[in-house]
């Protein structure tokens, strides 16, 4: 009976002993967003999601942590409400633009931190015209910073917002790789893309690549149109 | 009571004392060998390196679902049941060696002092350095430049700083697999016991180590300073290492292509079945034994109709793509005669449909109507009447000619086959794969565990192609097309003329000889073409119908399965996983993960 006894008592002791403390940091409730902005277009710059880019966070006495990558999101923000007060690096960086400087970042409960990046091309004069059974797209590529070759130019069609190189139901696509670029550059593009349903509302994209390390498209803004 | 608790206490008072003999826990363990009993004995060395081997970072014949490589390209799609809504997102094939390579480095460290005579001293030290090759170029290939380990890192408490490796640059982990091979090579003899690697071997590896890197040269860009890709200038280098380890081998004259059988397809068939030591298409391959070390080939990929006991089958289902990647024997373009779907090509024989195709085809696919271990493999979609499609969901439902009815009691008339289509696990594309597949084994056998056919990880016809690249690469159309041409007459199909032979029909001779062979995914990964292949694309299939009117097949093309796939251009290099990052600060990941 004793020894019983005895183990009751032990193990009620290791059980309360045992949850004696409690964690009592403080949950992150730092908040960084904000948007990079073309230098060509003056607006967003328009990407995809996943992988359009990313921005890595590198913080402040964090030597031996990994950066915090935030995803980017396919208009051009980013935010991650998720992180500890203190001060950042900031990198914007794997994206269709030319790489850009750290910048030092103290991040607060709401922090804004906008960027102005150099795309290797923009897509611009964009016209969309909807007829019956098919779109046209009349456009043309621009660029203010010599980079990579021009390989590539694609109107891309979704039943669905998020329209980009691999979300599409009907596409155009032509390799420019064996033309020079000032050729490229200097003429206007009309793509039709044919086999749309009628009196269906379809998402509209022109998506333009350089021979770019990590193959990132450069994209126009999604156009949305309805077919006759 | 009482007095027999205090005694037992008692007794357990003084045992405590007496069982406390100061070396008690240092025992050795009678079921292991220590590495001092391991080195100072010719027979537990040899027997040890079993153990090396083993952990050899093989795509072979144990994969499943998405995890066969086929599967994630244009040759295959599993069945309905384990289809995964796309192909790897670059986490799917992970291999981050360095348990494994400890063990072989502690091994090269240690076997130089071992109490053996010098030959079998040479020889293992040439396998431990093919390992350690191996495991390297196993991650090379994956997450492009990784750490360099030669020698075995110990913890003192103290020391995890100087533990802790940044990654090397791609050209760097190749250059030292190349030297790794090159002292294999020179240490390894001509030929050595079943299952264990050659002068061959070590040579062959270094021939598609090359072309590995001469193609990461060529067609990717370099990135991260260098630890992902390497120069563009450099191609040639490796293109012409990798031509001169492949001619190696071929003069040596050790190895020719299998030609057994003088039936072209039943040869090809049985190239990757024949168990025996004289295969001579074999330079290195994993053997397994009944029941002690086997797999579950058969298991997961025989047809419904003929499945083993533990129930899978249909996970890998050729695509209508890769068939008609198959020429037909005359050189013509392998594009199937179905007709279109107004006008179709009626077959009283649907088999009829590959007549002429070449030989590797039949031996590599099962196709609708074909026989597999006495079976007929009825693959139909449907039947028309009068015109009229009729479909059903399985293979249970029957057709009555005479009311032109669905009537499961009165019809006599299958509407599917039993191998498909229909149902969650018979093949969704109209194909089955059939290479490597053992007609010898009884159906009671072919359960989780039951198969035990040798997996060829490299195969002389992988050589002569690897040297054919690298000779068209650089130019070298005569050797190509000698080669190519040599690859062609074993399958038995018309061989190519100079003017023939270009990049594209070198990579195509490749892609045809080598599928399921999981080299696909690897080979458009390193042309980096899979991101132009696979961008919202849909597998292909071919549906059979039986046309009651005709009493006749007729076929058509369709998409297969549920999801387009797409190949994400961050996976032309793998995730490293965060894990280790978080372990090692100085390894930097790689990009968009």
């Amino acid at each position: 009976m004793i020894v019983k006894n005895m183990i009751s008592v032990l193990s009620l002791i290791v059980v309360f002993q045992s949850c004696s403390k409690i964690d009592n940091y403080k949950a992150p409730d730092g908040n960084i967003y904000g948007k990079l902005v073309d230098k060509i277009t003056k607006e967003n710059i328009q990407t995809e999601q996943p992988n359009g880019y990313s921005v890595k966070l590198f913080e402040k006495g964090g030597k031996m942590n990994s950066p915090i990558v935030v995803p980017g999101k396919p208009d051009g923000t980013f935010e991650n409400a998720f992180i500890f007060q203190n001060e950042y690096m900031v990198l914007p960086t794997e994206g269709a633009f030319f790489p850009v400087d750290t910048v030092k970042v103290q991040v607060g409960s709401h922090t804004e931190v906008n960027f102005e990046v150099m795309p290797f091309l923009a897509v611009t004069n964009v016209t969309i015209t909807p007829s019956a059974g098919k779109v046209t797209a009349n456009y043309t590529i621009a660029r203010s910073q010599v980079g990579d070759k021009i390989v590539e130019r694609k109107t891309l069609v979704s039943r669905v917002p998020t329209v980009n190189n691999s979300v599409n139901d009907f596409r155009s696509q032509t390799d420019l790789a064996g033309k020079p670029d000032l050729d490229i550059l200097a003429a206007p593009y009309s793509d039709v893309v044919t086999g749309l349903n009628a009196g269906t509302k379809y998402y509209v994209r022109i998506a333009v690549r350089t021979n770019n390390g990590l193959k990132k498209y450069n994209y126009s803004k999604v156009f949305t149109v309805a077919i006759p | 009571m009482k007095v027999k608790i205090y005694f037992l206490l008692a007794a357990l008072w003084i045992s405590c004392f007496i069982a406390c003999k100061k070396d008690r826990l240092d025992i050795l363990p009678i079921d292991n060998f220590t590495a001092d009993q391991v080195f100072s004995s010719e027979a537990l060395l040899t027997a040890y390196m079993a153990s090396l081997y083993n952990a050899l970072p093989m795509e072979d014949l144990n994969t499943y679902g998405n995890g066969a490589l086929a599967n994630n390209t244009d040759e295959a799609i599993t069945a309905f049941q384990d289809q995964q809504n796309n192909i790897g997102d670059g986490t799917w094939t992970q291999y981050w060696g360095y348990n494994n390579i400890r063990n072989v480095n502690e091994f090269i460290a240690k076997l130089p002092a071992a109490k053996a005579n010098e030959n079998l001293i040479k020889t293992l030290s040439g396998e431990a350095k093919f390992i350690r090759a191996f495991h390297y170029f196993a991650m090379v290939k994956r997450y492009g430049g990784v750490p360099i380990i030669t020698k075995v890192q110990q913890y003192d408490g103290n020391n995890i700083g100087e533990l802790q490796a940044a990654r090397n640059t791609e050209k760097e982990v190749y250059d030292f697999i190349a030297t790794d091979l090159d002292e294999a090579a020179a240490a390894l003899p001509e030929t050595n016991a079943k299952g264990r690697v050659t002068k061959n071997a070590a040579l062959a590896l270094k021939s598609r180590a090359m072309l590995y890197a001469a193609s990461s040269a060529k067609y990717g860009s370099v990135l991260l300073n260098g630890i992902l890709g390497i120069p563009a200038t450099e191609a040639g280098k490796y293109w012409k290492a990798s031509f001169d380890a492949a001619s190696a081998i071929i003069n040596s004259g050790g190895h020719s292509l299998y030609q057994k059988n003088p039936s072209k397809e039943a040869n090809f068939q049985q190239l990757f079945l024949d168990k025996g030591k004289d295969n001579p298409e074999v330079i290195f391959a994993k053997y397994y034994l009944f029941p002690d070390k086997t797999h579950s080939y058969d298991t997961r990929y025989l047809p419904f109709a003929i499945r083993g006991p533990s129930g899978y089958s249909s996970r890998m289902c050729p695509t209508l793509d890769l068939v008609e990647q198959y020429e037909y024997i005359d050189g013509s373009p392998g594009k199937l005669k179905i007709g279109t779907p107004s006008n179709p090509i009626f077959y009283t024989n649907p088999t009829d449909l590959f007549l002429n195709k070449d030989p590797r085809l039949l031996a590599s696919v099962i196709v609708p109507f074909a026989a597999f271990k006495g079976s007929i493999i009825d693959i139909q979609a449907g039947i028309y009447d009068r015109g009229i499609k009729i479909s059903a969901g399985d293979y249970g439902a029957f057709y009555n000619t005479t009311t032109h009815k669905l009537d499961n009691i009165g019809g006599t008339l299958p509407v599917v086959g039993k191998n498909g289509f229909g149902g969650t696990e018979k093949t969704q594309t109209g194909f089955l794969v059939r290479k490597y597949l053992d007609p010898a084994l009884p159906q009671a056998q072919a359960y989780s565990g039951g198969s035990s056919q040798p997996w060829i990880e490299i195969r002389y016809a992988e050589v002569l192609l690897n040297y054919a690249e690298a000779a068209i690469e650089l130019q070298n159309v005569p050797e190509a097309k000698a080669k190519i041409n040599m690859i062609r007459s074993r399958a038995g199909i018309v061989l190519l003329q100079d003017a023939d032979i270009n990049i594209e029909r070198v990579r195509k001779e490749r892609l045809v000889e080598l599928a399921f062979e999981s080299h696909r995914w690897w080979d458009y990964r390193r042309w980096r073409v899979s991101d132009k292949l696979f961008n919202n694309t849909w597998p292909t299939a071919l549906k059979p119908y039986y046309d009651v009117d005709k009493q006749a097949y007729r076929f058509e093309s369709t998409n297969a399965g549920r999801y387009a796939r797409t190949f994400n251009v961050r996976v032309y290099y793998e995730r490293i996983n965060p894990a280790e990052l978080a372990k090692d600060p100085k390894l930097v990941q790689n990009p968009n993960y």
